[in-house]
């Protein structure tokens, strides 16, 4: 039987390298050209002849803008209109590769901790620049919280530093692990059905249970899906207001 | 694990930045024309709302003119009706006034009419009386009595 990290292993479609660094066209770049493939009709067919009195469709569309819009007005505020667009492409990328994932025989991009500390770690700099060119040194005020006892004063910002420091790997390797974990989970129970299929007799029949473990799992995962899109989006907003609004 | 094999990542970095650099360009694309829908859904959405609130105030407008209009109407027409009553009142009194006098004035006449010929008759039932008195005296005495003597015994008699 295969191994459960085997769905996590990427396959080189294209080779290609560019001055002697790797850059394959694997199975893992295949599904973000998917994903991005199918957020993008999903925007225009869904926008096409849009209506005052919206179908479905538009509607599905306007929710999600709604959403973000929504998000970003909450936790940033008139300021972080501007970034909309860009909460928008995040939110919408993690949510389909997420779902995508789910699809049998695809593989999830988000599982990849590469993927995922890709986007924190621009998201880190993206926080750090907006921060530094809108509020200059006083950025590091963010370091010390207001009405802290001067005592306290050196271990206060010393834990900030490291809680803001260890933002990019907290962001990444939490949807990183949910979904890896998720995914392993999926295909441990799913190794059972086989192997408890296989075997015959009684067991054959003793195999509904992991397929019944299974099946709530999936439903599991697709909460997990959608849950850890909105948490990555929230958390970016999150980061993004203390650049933007430095709230002490 | 393959996620922490080191040779993984910069194939999957750079696919990501050019696959999510062109989504965030889709995205960017694609957005302000939902933003002009809702926008243009929110302008029809308070123009209607405006037209109503418009109609609203029109119409209690209208309904505060008609129902001054009411008031005055009814003010109008209870004073026309109190002035008529009034009026009325006063005519009426007059006329009974007049009718009165004139008919006290024709119960006077008639009242001096009824005395003048009550006088009268009493005056004739009185030489009716002394000429009976006369009669009934000679024929019981067989002696007719002086004119005089009756005529004072009926005076006498009807006093």
């Amino acid at each position: 039987m295969a191994s459960p990290l085997e769905q996590f292993e990427l396959h080189k479609m294209v080779t290609a390298d560019v001055m002697g660094y790797d850059v394959s066209f694997t199975n893992s770049a295949m599904f973000m050209v998917v994903t991005v493939v199918l957020v993008g009709l999903f925007l225009v067919l869904g926008m096409r002849n849009a209506k005052l009195v919206p179908g479905r469709w538009q509607t599905a569309v306007e929710s999600t803008h709604e959403f973000v819009v929504g998000m970003v007005d909450e936790n940033i505020g008139p300021n972080g209109r501007k970034y909309v667009p860009f909460i928008f492409a995040l939110f919408m990328f993690v949510l389909f590769a997420n779902l995508i994932g789910l699809i049998p025989f695809a593989f999830t991009t988000t599982s990849h901790l590469a993927v995922t500390f890709a986007f924190a770690s621009f998201i880190f700099l993206l926080c750090l620049v907006i921060g530094f060119a809108r509020h200059g040194f006083h950025f590091f005020s963010l370091f010390v919280p207001p009405q802290t006892p001067v005592v306290l004063l050196p271990l206060i910002v010393l834990i900030e530093m490291i809680s803001f420091l260890t933002r990019p790997l907290t962001l990444s390797v939490r949807l990183f692990a949910n979904m890896t974990a998720g995914h392993i989970l999926l295909k441990v129970f799913a190794g059972f059905i086989i192997s408890l299929g296989l075997a015959g007799g009684i067991w054959s029949a003793v195999a509904v249970l992991p397929m019944a473990m299974n099946i709530a799992l999936y439903a599991l995962e697709l909460l997990v899906s959608v849950v850890q899109a909105y948490v990555f989006a929230l958390l970016t907003c999150v980061y993004l207001n203390d650049s933007i609004n430095l709230s002490h | 694990m393959p996620q922490f094999e080191l040779a993984n990542w910069l194939p999957q970095v750079a696919w990501l930045i050019l696959t999510f650099g062109v989504m965030y360009l889709v995205v960017r694309a694609a957005l302000p024309k939902v933003e002009a829908v809702k926008l243009s859904r929110a302008k029809v959405i308070s123009d209607d709302l405006g037209h109503a609130d418009t109609a609203k105030t029109n119409a209690q407008s209208v309904e505060a003119a008609f129902q001054a209009a009411l008031v005055a109407a009814r003010t109008t027409a209870t004073k026309v009706t109190g002035d008529t009553k009034t009026t009325a009142a006063a005519d009426a009194a007059a006329r009974l006034k007049e009718i009165d006098a004139a008919l006290a004035a024709k119960a006077d006449a008639a009242q001096a009419t009824l005395a003048k010929s009550q006088a009268k008759s009493l005056k004739s039932l009185e030489a009716v009386a002394t000429d009976v008195t006369g009669d009934m005296v000679e024929r019981l005495t067989g002696r007719r009595p002086a004119a005089d003597a009756a005529a004072s015994a009926v005076a006498q008699a009807s006093a």
